[in-house]
């Protein structure tokens, strides 16, 4: 038999909301069982657990053995009872006042919830109780015993049967309810040997090395200079912030982020999603101190999470910001959604032109049938001096405007295509790098802009650099086209026109 | 948590009492246990406290030596699952008894959770906040 620590004796009654999702209630009793924390609860608690599984989609006869296993897993050293009298005198939020009598009867130093608004700071502040969400409750376990924490969950996640489970799986499946454990869980089991709390190894003392933690400066395929580009854009130039944001409409004019920002510094460790570690990652934004290398209670309580996605080019932009980390679900969609499917073909299209000489089937035949006409009847209006002939001129527009066209003259054509293409892009140089984020045009309609890599991050403030529209199509089974090389859709004629593409958003 | 002995100390240190308790053939079996039971305590925390069996202590220091609060003994008294000895007042509680209780309770603590790990299985709908009622 040992003397605990001090750090031991935190008592946290556990509200019913903490309990009904299994995995998160299971979590939280094998961190229990390993002395974490001592846990508590109330028949009334484990009544409400028990008659709110099914929504869960436990079937009542499970929900009823569940909630026996947990009574005999703690019998009577969780179970507060004898509390009735003190329901009257609490005012927190009327349903929840037998929990809040029972935390106090029970002597808990925590009760942990969901349901932080129900429970007023006033309702709580005169019985030594905090009220904390189950996440920054984990999170504080974490970062107090780390080592600990995830040796009881490594023992728990052995216990997983059906099918067996890693621990990164289970964590995983944590990030809906209590994402930041989750996610900072995981670094911590990857990174056993570093220093024993996971405080530390996350910001570096010395600005030198925190400015050489970040990498090579302008490299997109690296989540920290891309967060830390976006970050100095907050603060110098908000063109290059923007360049580097996912999904603009969420930003604004920016001012709420600049406010959430002022004093506070990024440290350079990148957190991987832990359920989608290629696509999804996080960093953190703490506050400012002279000195950094063992800040403590910022990690508790002040973080601000800058949530990072990648997209299929390897490159990563800002997708959010905030004190919480969203499920990876929630960022990159709930099914195994590629952004911007049409994008990657404008990549390849935009790589190869330079090419001396670029796969045809590529150049032309990736450009949508009314594109080609368009360029046909330019093309034909431009060379040909025997146009005039209408009938005779629309049936050699549509030969050389077939996909695999046969028209003597298609050589010819394609050749003056790819010089002209050749000439609007030559800043791309073939090294072509994405502009933000695709944007939705028309049902079928993605509108995408791209730069040359030269210039995406990297150029100077306030100067504008070139950048060209696409719009692609989707011409269904995740194949796309070139609907055009620009913002309008080509309409076919005699001169060939254009018109705005489909959707009238927000009324235009 | 690291213990007061490595694991290398630990093994050598299991390896004399080994010799030494098989050549003293009159010790008790609980006895040997103990001293068994001390290596593994020690390799496993960073310190131990030796009590005799039929030592009692207070409500107040079984609270620490179970790591709960000193209103869970309570409770536990209350409810006959820890026996105690002595008045309403000074409740005093044997060594033994608390050590007989955290086997007990660690042991089928283990076995329940296992139980609730068991409900977690692929058909097992995602984790999801739902408000209670």
């Amino acid at each position: 038999m040992t003397t605990p620590d001090p750090a031991d004796s935190r008592t946290a009654l556990l509200d019913a909301c903490a309990l009904v999702p299994i995995r998160l209630a299971t979590t939280l009793l094998w961190l229990a069982e390993a002395g974490l924390f001592e846990v508590l609860w109330s028949d009334a608690i484990l009544d409400e657990v028990e008659r709110n599984l099914p929504t869960l989609g436990v079937s009542p006869e499970r929900a009823t053995r569940r909630v026996a296993a947990m009574r005999e897993a703690f019998g009577a050293a969780a179970l507060v009872d004898d509390f009735e009298h003190l329901i009257p005198n609490m005012t927190c939020d009327a349903k929840d006042r037998h929990v809040l009598a029972a935390a106090i009867r029970g002597g808990a130093d925590t009760v942990v919830t969901f349901n932080l608004k129900d429970f007023p700071p006033a309702s709580v502040a005169d019985h030594g109780v905090e009220v904390v969400h189950p996440d920054t409750f984990l999170t504080r376990l974490l970062a107090e015993r780390p080592g600990d924490a995830i040796a009881a969950l490594r023992r728990g996640t052995a216990d997983l049967r059906n099918p067996t489970q890693t621990l990164e799986e289970l964590l995983a499946s944590l990030t809906a309810t209590v994402p930041i454990f989750a996610n900072l869980a995981a670094d911590v089991a990857a990174s056993p040997a570093e220093s024993p709390s996971p405080v530390a190894a996350l910001v570096s003392a010395n600005p030198q090395e925190t400015v050489a933690a970040f990498g090579e400066l302008g490299d997109l395929t690296n989540p920290a200079q891309v967060a830390l580009a976006w970050w100095t854009g907050i603060i110098t130039d908000l063109d290059l912030t923007r360049v580097l944001t996912f999904d603009l409409s969420a930003w604004g004019d920016y001012q709420w982020a600049v406010y959430m920002l002022a004093d506070k510094s990024l440290a350079s460790k990148v957190l991987p999603a832990v359920d989608a570690p290629g696509r999804v990652a996080f960093m953190r934004f703490i506050p400012e101190v002279a000195t950094t290398a063992q800040v403590f209670s910022p990690y508790l309580t002040a973080a601000t999470f800058v949530t990072l996605i990648r997209l299929w080019d390897g490159t990563w932009r800002v997708w959010g910001l905030g004190p919480s980390m969203p499920a990876a679900k929630d960022v990159i969609g709930a099914d195994d959604f590629v952004p911007g499917g049409g994008t990657a073909l404008v990549l390849e299209w935009l790589t190869r032109i330079v090419e001396p000489n670029p796969p045809v089937e590529l150049i032309w035949g990736s450009l949508d049938g009314p594109l080609r006409l368009a360029n046909a009847q330019s093309w034909l209006m431009a060379t040909d001096e025997a146009a005039a002939n209408g009938a005779r001129r629309d049936a050699v527009a549509e030969q050389l405007a077939a996909r695999e066209s046969t028209h003597p003259r298609f050589g010819e054509f394609f050749d003056a295509l790819l010089a002209r293409y050749r000439g609007v892009y030559s800043e791309v140089d073939g090294k072509p790098c994405l502009v933000g984020a695709t944007e939705t045009v028309g049902v079928d309609l993605e509108l995408v802009v791209f730069s040359s890599e030269h210039y995406v991050g990297r150029h100077e403030a306030a100067e504008p650099f070139p950048a060209h529209s696409f719009i692609t199509r989707h011409i269904g089974n995740g194949e796309w086209v070139i609907a055009a090389n620009a913002r309008r859709i080509p309409v076919p004629g005699w001169p060939p026109t254009e018109v705005l593409p489909g959707l009238l958003i927000d009324g235009n | 948590m690291t213990g007061a002995i490595a694991h290398d100390e630990a093994q050598q240190l299991r390896a004399a009492l080994d010799d030494l308790l098989r050549s003293s053939p009159d010790i008790s079996d609980n006895a040997r246990a103990a001293f068994v039971r001390l290596v593994d305590v020690l390799e496993a925390n960073r310190d131990a406290v030796v009590f005799a069996a039929d030592e009692t202590v207070s409500t107040q220091q079984a609270a620490a030596l179970l790591g709960v609060s000193r209103m869970t003994v309570v409770r536990l008294v209350d409810r006959g699952e820890l026996h105690v000895e002595g008045g309403a007042v000074h409740r005093r509680i044997f060594v033994s008894e608390l050590a007989r209780y955290q086997a007990e309770s660690s042991r089928r603590r283990r076995s329940a959770l296992a139980e609730l790990a068991g409900d977690i299985d692929q058909d097992t709908p995602a984790d999801r906040v739902i408000e209670t009622r």
